[in-house]
């Protein structure tokens, strides 16, 4: 009977909160995908022999290789511990229940043993299906003939396997140091507790608006001459200043005009920023933590489309000047085919990269409003009994949503339109510098982002007004 | 008569198999300016059922409901918000004060809704906060203060309008023995003033508060209780007896 109980339990645990765990297994088994295709091409010995600069092609591969599990760790970890915060109830009432702190250890480690399964199941899965394809894509893209056969081999799967599980087991034991850390009935107040005022508003608007002036004033005034120190030191401040400015200056901005002559006027500003100040009380890193996500996707697909357009250009000057330097000394042993793998394979790694930016951008974007959803849920339960119609509090929690969803966009827009200087240099050094190519998939790509984040929006607005109206 | 409940029947249709399942099963009793009646019953007697109609949050599956002589479900769904919030007050019993809005904010905000002028509302809050005393308190956020002040805030966001009829359901039932009697004390006092009240509440001692109580069960008024001049602790013991008689049995009492 006991033998059966935990496992039953971790079964329902995951079942019954399908709607928090199916995007996070469809996220992850995505990643997983991404990441075996990345590893099938670093571990396919007979690519390397039997194309031309097949060598080559694997150690770029082999760059994302090791820096997609950098990536993946914090973001697994975010999304988990908001995945924990929601269960919290639940897992109080199994503490208060009588199961103690090991059963539900072991209880988390099922949870998440079942869920490495499946995402390896279908990360692997889909990526032997994916991996042909896009190795044919590849190769059309290099102009290579494809004759040459895709085997498949047991390496990738092993390195996928490796490095989900690490991070899984790095989720198991945050939740269960959670688990252990909290007391069952604080676990059960942790939904309704009010928060404090936030202290430092005014420091962290301050520090925060100064940071990110330094990295914009950085990138605008040493663009043309950055380094990988300088790009480096902008990243921070703008990570820093993000944080200060959404903390600070946005609660401020907030505050002014809850002592404003509208808020007591109008109804829907009423509901709306006392809303939004408790949403960024809360929850200010959430929206950071979107809008910098978006910040990787952003600049990786403006990189990829620079590359994309640009080849074109630089292959023709290089071609050129290979064939103007035939007649003299042959200062070069750089072939065309070397520099169209090299940005062939750049912007085939940069697409990885963009699709995953863009999941976990997604993902964040759907936790934050499933959660807030059901928040606001009784908020608006109340205002309506209290007299607020339909149709206002539909118009009310629209007007709150988009601004939620704006702030990370137009931040996220904001900071690569600054960073247009990093960029320049960094397409300067493998020879992209047409300026049309560079301006063209800047903006290319910024079309592309907001479209893809609308969407999102689009969706996630439905599912909230379902749940508030 | 301010207000006339008349053949009130409520169904509810279970999700699934579509049961109908009766909660109300046709009430009938009218209220006067300046009552305040109690609707006691145990739970599943159908008392928050009759509170929601009451208050225009559902609408009844038969039986007529007149507010002043108004059919309110001639009322439009449209308009029905603004009739909630311009024509009835509610306390509930866990308060349903907003924890994003201070004291103040949550007590005006009724007003805001319907549009009054900034210097009105100050005019109005003050001297009901001054008379519930919770005056120093209106800066704070819910979370900070004692629930007995919430439900006095909630008091205070019911009447800043100056409703009709004022809904009250089970406003003692998160409370302790102190604050309940300091919020029924306050009821008391309004209704002194000519505020009239319908409560709905399964305790006896705050019963003995209204003017006249109506004892429902299984959906149905099964009894009657007039206080007629008595003191409360007069009143009380009569409940008590009503209350038992009514489990032996449904008697009608005068």
């Amino acid at each position: 009977m006991r033998n059966t109980l935990l496992p039953r339990l971790a079964l329902r645990g995951l079942y019954g909160n399908r709607r928090l765990y199916l995007p996070f297994l469809l996220a992850t088994a995505f990643m997983a995908m991404v990441y075996f295709v990345i590893a099938a091409f670093v571990y396919n010995e007979s690519f390397g022999r039997s194309i031309p600069n097949g060598g080559n092609i694997q150690i770029l591969m082999s760059v994302g290789y090791f820096l997609m599990p950098v990536v993946l760790l914090p973001f697994l970890v975010y999304i988990y511990s908001y995945l924990l915060k929601n269960r919290s109830r639940e897992l109080a009432l199994y503490a208060i229940l009588g199961l103690g702190r090991r059963h539900i250890a072991v209880i988390l480690l099922i949870e998440n043993t079942l869920c490495f399964a499946l995402c390896i199941l279908l990360g692997a899965g889909g990526g032997a299906l994916v991996c042909p394809l896009v190795f044919r894509g590849l190769l059309a893209a290099l102009g290579i003939p494809s004759g040459i056969v895709w085997g498949l081999s047991f390496p990738p799967l092993l390195a996928t396997v490796k490095v989900f599980a690490a991070c899984f087991a790095v989720l198991v034991v945050i939740g269960v140091w959670r688990a252990a850390r909290t007391q069952p009935c604080s676990l059960l107040r942790e939904q309704t507790q009010g928060e404090r005022p936030m202290r430092g508003r005014l420091l962290a608007a301050i520090l925060g608006s100064s940071c990110l002036f330094a990295a914009y004033f950085l990138s605008l005034t040493s663009g043309r001459s950055a380094t990988l120190a300088s790009f480096t030191l902008a990243l921070l401040l703008v990570i820093l200043g993000t944080y200060g400015v959404f903390t600070g200056v946005i609660a401020e901005v907030l505050r002014r005009l809850r002592k404003g002559p509208r808020f007591y006027t109008d109804a829907s500003e009423f509901v709306v920023v006392s809303g939004l100040q408790h949403r960024l009380r809360k929850n200010a890193a959430g929206l950071v933590n979107i809008c910098l996500f978006g910040c990787a996707a952003l600049f990786t697909l403006c990189c990829s489309l620079c590359v994309l357009f640009g080849q074109g250009a630089v292959i023709a000057r290089v071609g050129q000047t290979i064939t103007n330097s035939q007649s003299g000394i042959n200062f070069t042993n750089v072939t065309v085919e070397d520099i169209t793998m090299m940005f062939t394979t750049l912007a085939f790694l940069g697409v990885f990269f963009v699709l995953v930016f863009l999941a976990c951008t997604s993902l964040v974007l759907y936790y934050k409003q499933l959660s807030e959803g059901m928040e606001d849920a009784g908020r608006f339960r109340i205002l309506r009994s209290i007299g607020l119609s339909d149709e206002m509090t539909v118009r009310t929690a629209r007007r709150q949503l988009r601004v939620v969803f704006l702030l990370p966009l137009g931040g996220t827009l904001l900071h690569i339109a600054f960073a247009t200087p990093f960029l320049s240099t960094f397409m300067g050094l493998i020879s992209i510098d047409t300026p049309l190519v560079l301006y063209g998939s800047i903006a290319l790509s910024m079309l592309v982002f907001a479209l893809f984040y609308l969407i999102c929006y689009q969706i996630t607005i439905r599912a909230y007004l379902r749940t508030v109206a | 008569m301010l207000l006339t409940v008349d053949g009130l029947v409520k169904e509810y249709v279970t999700r699934f198999g579509g049961r109908r399942v009766p909660a109300l099963r046709g009430v009938s009793f009218s209220v006067e300016q300046g009552e305040f009646v109690a609707v006691m019953g145990e739970s599943g007697s159908g008392k928050t059922t009759l509170l929601t109609l009451l208050a225009a949050l559902d609408r009844p599956t038969d039986g007529r409901i007149l507010l002043n002589g108004e059919d309110m479900a001639a009322i439009p769904s449209r308009a029905l918000s603004a009739f909630r919030r311009d024509r009835l007050g509610f306390i509930f019993q866990d308060c349903n004060l907003l924890d994003t809005l201070s004291l103040r904010e949550n007590i005006v905000f009724p007003l805001v809704l319907a549009g009054t002028a900034r210097s009105e509302m100050e005019a109005r809050l003050l001297p009901l906060t001054g008379r519930l005393g919770i005056t120093p308190l209106l800066e704070k956020f819910p979370y900070e203060v004692s629930g007995g002040e919430r439900q006095r805030a909630a008091a205070a966001r019911a009447l800043i309008t100056r409703p009709d009829l004022l809904l009250a359901d089970e406003p003692t039932g998160a409370l302790d023995s102190g604050s309940a009697a300091q919020l029924l004390g306050m009821l008391d006092e309004c209704n002194a003033e000519g505020q009239t009240t319908v409560m709905v509440t399964h305790s006896l001692d705050a019963a003995s508060h209204a003017s006249r109580v109506l004892f429902l069960r299984d959906g149905l008024i099964a009894g009657e209780a007039c206080r007629e001049g008595l003191a409360r602790a007069d009143f009380y013991p009569r409940l008590a007896a009503c209350q038992t008689a009514l489990q032996q049995g449904g008697v009608r009492l005068a």
